[in-house]
């Protein structure tokens, strides 16, 4: 077997794997504290990338400035959504909570395409293209520092939930709200926050992804359904399953891109997310890290 | 003049008309309806056709998610199973329409339930990822069982035929289109008056009850998912006769979407709810259509815009109407027709 | 303001709306795709359609008929330019429809047929050129077959190396990326050239890596992309990536003046079969489009593409004056008409264009353009012989 083909598909898949990993930590982030679905996470996705390059190309502003605004225009939009369309369902029916997100994907998907069109609009480069050699394999700088990227904001949003108040207040507010309602937490102050850092968390895999393609379009918001394997394999309510996640079906793409697609003509790529998505319902349905909650259907 | 209602027997409360009157206004109704071929020109025609289609499909849906309470976003599968299985009995067999319906309809029907197997272990989430995942690997099993299907390139329907008779022109059509559809919705109706019907919202409502009481869950699940789906297959199988061209693309997960809205905005787990959805769906596209065509000599833009104001207003129709009328138009309906019942006295 | 532009605007379409019943017209349908994944490219086209269009009809039209051209946006997607197609068809009844992409255009060929509606595609699918199958599909330069046989032969000569020259292709799994297959396929294997390995990527992406990896295996001297614009961009940064040392070529849709704009560097040294020249080029008939262009200020960026849409237009009209000369505009006799063009001439914007009763094969010159200095610079014209047996391939 070629090995280095085999270490450059685990390469590729580390790095799409990690940004699916980003984004699936905004869905479970979501799903912890409201135990609402967000199937508009990658909507959320595709406009942090919109509005950054926005910033950039037409206002000229200075990268890490335009990364800061952006972060606080997604946080406004998370607050916003959260405040206008998801707590007035709150107690509703599950569909309805699936719905209004389905509903709220199309609205975004529309307002992008009204504002920016249909066409690839190429991003500024933002990091230098050229390869680097890692041992016999030439690994593109973008990625490294995409995978950088993950890395710190994971430690980041790891040291908020465990040593900040607020980040305790949310572990509180997901693990039972009456309790945290009875000490004191506002739990419609943590419901915005949660959806505020999902917005976040999401625009940034907008932005990496952006970058590494050099173009941004409407394919983007395809990450949010990409996102549903990984967070199912990961267990639906831990951040750690949703990185795990991330990278294994990242892995798992490429993998049967470079040795399955070969044999069916093509197609084996894309549909081996959701082949693994039933498999583990069948077999884990609560994923590797989720908690398992006894529970009749 | 009717008011208020006063039932003295089960008989009187489970049946489907409650005055003659109502069977009177129905029956008008129907007549009127199979005229329209004679006077609808063509395009017209066209649009009405593929509302009777989608009418079948939202009510089999409806019957799954507004019934039954399992939520699925695998109906555009179903569809492309029935379209496509439709399609290969027709072109391969030369089965005649009245075989291949039915049998499109029961295919469906058949992967339909094996897809609701993991409904008796797994939650409404779970569910509503399951049959997702179901759509994508129906997606590309079609795209490539290129015997059967046709690839990408997909399959030429030929024209149903009655012996010698082409049901060839968008009237013909519309006639078998509309026998079928208002055969579905008076089954579907007298469904819900049925032990089946009564089981499937037992557990929507309350599945460990229902379970209590008898409700044997993994029969009516698989029967609510296989009643449902053989209702998708036979929309996808008029599908395939009215487009006539049918592909992997003719069914992408938007029509699954599509029709989830349809019953949302028309009401769950009303009959007449999955009509009014339907019919307004459907008409979306084409009012936007029309609406801007007029413009379109001085605002030329406008036709860049249309696929993405039909998406922004379907967002924001299913966002409203989840938050200020959960029960549809059919909710809406009823409480302006009972305004006007009672009127002066109405409250 | 905003009301004030608006009920301006309808004031004066209900004016033209019904200056128009006066005027005659002649009814064309446009099926585009401004929205679907091919939208990178579908939407110069159509504005270039348009352009050219509306340039006709400043002229005098069709002998005094002005040409109205509806239009329809049918996001690449098969059952909506069958909606669309019945709609023209039915309730407006065109003479003619412009359509787009390969897909539909090839399912819609039998009704076409049928209904003997003269259908000008986008799609350059070799497939459409037999008139015993196809006989009112049209387009306007050298099919795609023509242009992967230009690819193969230009290969052939240019290669130095030892041995047969390695080549790989690359194409999407529907109607456009699959149409000049297998005349490939065929071609290649006249000439003596290894055809090493197909990689087959999605329609859309956000990377291809592991299928560049695939054809890395093979390491293919040249490659052949079948697909559009934007895709092909991601693809050649994906590979510049890698470090992937093979020569690519893309098709007439992939090489225009947005890539080297999208995959910036990777686009550099990057060559493509073009069927018309690209905007700006000096020829004769290119004073036309920017004198319209200055006329007519556009935000857009204007390209290849928007040149093949003013070519397009140019002949269609031009074959509409001849029906309109013999009084027969209809169907029938616009595909007669069409099929007396013997080398029609744009002005040079694209080779001159013959279509006959028992070939529909405009033309079968391509030219080979390369990226060089984030400009599109040309290399050489090819030109493919026009065999009997490549009808309909």
């Amino acid at each position: 077997m070629d090995v280095t083909f085999l270490l450059q598909l685990l390469i590729n898949g580390l790095v799409v794997g990690s940004i699916y990993a980003l984004v699936a930590t905004g869905f479970v982030i979501i799903y912890k504290a409201t135990s609402a679905l967000n199937l508009a996470q990658g909507e959320f996705l595709m406009v942090g990338a919109y509005i950054c390059l926005n910033l950039l190309s037409k206002h000229q502003i200075p990268f890490w400035q335009a990364i800061l605004i952006t972060f606080a225009f997604s946080a406004l939009l998370g607050i916003v959504i959260e405040r206008l369309i998801l707590r007035p369902l709150i107690g509703s029916h599950l569909i309805s909570v699936i719905m209004v997100t389905l509903g709220l994907s199309s609205v975004l998907k529309a307002l992008i395409q009204l504002a920016y069109g249909t066409d690839t609009i190429p991003f500024p480069e933002v990091f230098p293209s050229a390869p680097v050699q890692i041992g016999p394999i030439p690994v593109s700088q973008g990625y490294l520092y995409a995978i950088g990227c993950v890395t710190v904001l994971v430690a980041l949003l790891t040291t908020f939930f465990k040593y900040s108040k607020t980040g305790v207040a949310m572990r509180a507010t997901a693990s039972s709200q009456q309790v945290a309602l009875s000490m004191g937490i506002s739990v419609k102050k943590m419901f915005a926050i949660s959806w505020a850092i999902a917005a976040i968390v999401s625009s940034v895999g907008g932005i990496l992804l952006g970058t590494i393609r050099g173009g941004i379009d409407m394919s983007l918001s395809f990450m949010g359904l990409k996102v549903l394997p990984v967070v199912i394999l990961g267990g639906l309510d831990s951040i750690l399953g949703a990185i795990v996640g991330g990278v294994i079906i990242g892995i798992l793409e490429n993998l049967s891109g470079g040795y399955i697609d070969p044999m069916v003509g093509g197609g084996a790529k894309e549909v081996a997310p959701y082949v693994a998505l039933i498999l583990i319902l069948m077999f884990k349905p609560y994923g590797l890290f989720g908690k398992k909650r006894i529970e009749r259907v | 003049m009717r008011c208020g209602d006063f039932k003295t027997s089960y008989a009187a409360d489970m049946t489907i008309f409650e005055s003659n009157t109502a069977r009177i206004m129905l029956g008008l109704f129907l007549c009127t309806l199979f005229t329209l071929p004679l006077y609808t020109p063509g395009y017209l025609l066209d649009i009405i056709n593929r509302i009777g289609i989608a009418v079948i499909g939202a009510v089999g849906l409806n019957i799954l998610t507004g019934f039954t309470g399992q939520i699925s976003l695998g109906n555009a599968a179903f569809m492309a199973i029935g379209a496509f299985s439709n399609g290969y009995l027709a072109i391969r067999f030369g089965l005649p329409f009245y075989l291949c319906i039915p049998l499109a309809g029961l295919i469906a029907a058949f992967f339909g339930m094996f897809v609701g197997i993991p409904s008796l272990r797994i939650k409404g989430l779970y569910l509503a990822m399951a049959t997702l995942a179901a759509h994508f690997i129906v997606e590309f099993i079609v795209t490539k069982w290129e015997s059967v299907t046709g690839g990408v390139n997909g399959l030429s329907i030929p024209a149903p035929k009655l012996g010698s008779f082409e049901i060839n022109s968008d009237a013909r059509l519309f006639v078998l289109i509309f026998i079928i559809a208002v055969l579905a919705v008076l089954f579907a109706k007298n469904l819900f008056r049925t032990k089946a019907g009564k089981a499937f919202i037992a557990i929507r409502d309350q599945a460990i009850s229902a379970e209590v009481m008898g409700v044997n869950l993994l029969k009516y699940k698989l029967l609510s998912f296989g009643i449902s789906s053989f209702y998708v297959g036979v929309a996808g199988a008029l599908i395939s006769y009215q487009a006539k061209i049918i592909s992997p693309e003719t069914f992408p997960i938007s029509v699954a979407i599509d029709y989830l809205g349809m019953i949302i905005i028309g009401g769950l787990g009303s009959i007449l709810g999955s009509i009014y959805g339907a019919i307004f769906i459907t008409l979306l596209p084409e009012l936007l259509r029309m609406s801007t065509s007029a413009l379109a000599h001085s605002y030329p833009d406008l036709v860049y815009k249309l696929a993405a104001m039909k998406e922004l207003v379907f967002g924001l129709l299913v966002i409203i109407f989840l938050i200020f009328e959960p029960a549809g138009l059919a909710a809406r309906w009823h409480s302006i027709k009972n305004y006007w019942k009672l009127y002066p006295f109405s409250h | 303001m905003k009301l004030g532009k608006f009920l301006a605007s309808l004031t004066a379409t209900v004016a033209i709306a019904s200056t128009s019943f006066a005027a005659e017209t002649i009814k064309v349908g446009g099926i585009w795709d401004l929205t679907g994944v091919t939208a990178d490219v579908g939407k110069p086209f159509a504005e270039g359609v348009q352009d050219a269009i509306a340039y006709v009809n400043e002229k005098g039209g069709i002998h005094g008929k002005r040409i109205e051209l509806l239009n329809v946006d049918y996001a690449y997607k098969i059952p909506q330019a069958n909606a669309a197609y019945k709609k023209f068809v039915e309730q407006d009844k065109v003479v003619m429809i412009n359509g787009w992409g390969t897909g539909d255009t090839e399912a819609l060929k039998d009704i076409i047929s049928k209904d003997k509606i003269p259908y000008f595609s986008a799609s350059f699918s070799g497939h459409l050129t037999d008139p015993a199958k196809t006989p009112y599909n049209f387009f306007v330069g050298a099919s795609y077959s023509d242009q992967i046989r230009g690819f193969l032969q230009h290969v052939k000569k240019e290669w130095k190396g030892k041995g047969a020259p390695k080549v790989a292709f690359i194409y999407p799994n529907h109607g456009f990326g699959k149409a000049p297959i297998e005349a490939g396929r065929q071609y290649a294997k006249e000439l003596g050239i290894d055809l090493v390995h197909e990689e087959v990527i999605p329609a859309s992406f956000q990377d291809v890596t592991s299928n560049l990896l695939n054809m890395q295996k093979k390491d293919p001297d040249y490659a052949y992309v079948q697909t559009t614009v934007s895709w092909c961009a991601v693809l050649l940064k994906d590979a510049k990536k890698l470090g992937i040392k093979t020569k690519f070529y893309l098709g007439n849709y992939g090489m225009t003046e947005a890539l080297p704009l999208l995959a910036k560097d990777a686009a550099e040294g990057v060559y493509g079969m073009t069927t018309n020249v690209p905007y700006g080029t000096n020829v004769a008939g290119m004073k036309l489009l920017t004198d319209w262009n200055k006329k007519h200020p556009s935000k857009e960026a204007r390209d290849t593409v928007y040149v093949r849409g003013w070519a397009y237009g140019l002949t269609w009209a031009e074959g509409l004056k001849i029906a309109d000369k013999h009084k027969q505009l209809n169907g029938e006799g616009l595909k007669k008409a069409l099929e007396t063009l013997r080398n029609f001439d744009t002005g040079g914007l694209v080779p001159p264009i013959t279509y006959t009763s028992t070939d529909h094969r405009p033309t079968t010159k391509t030219t080979i353009y390369m990226i060089k200095g984030g400009k599109m610079t040309k290399v050489e014209d090819v030109e493919t012989p026009r065999r009997k047996e490549w009808l309909g391939l």
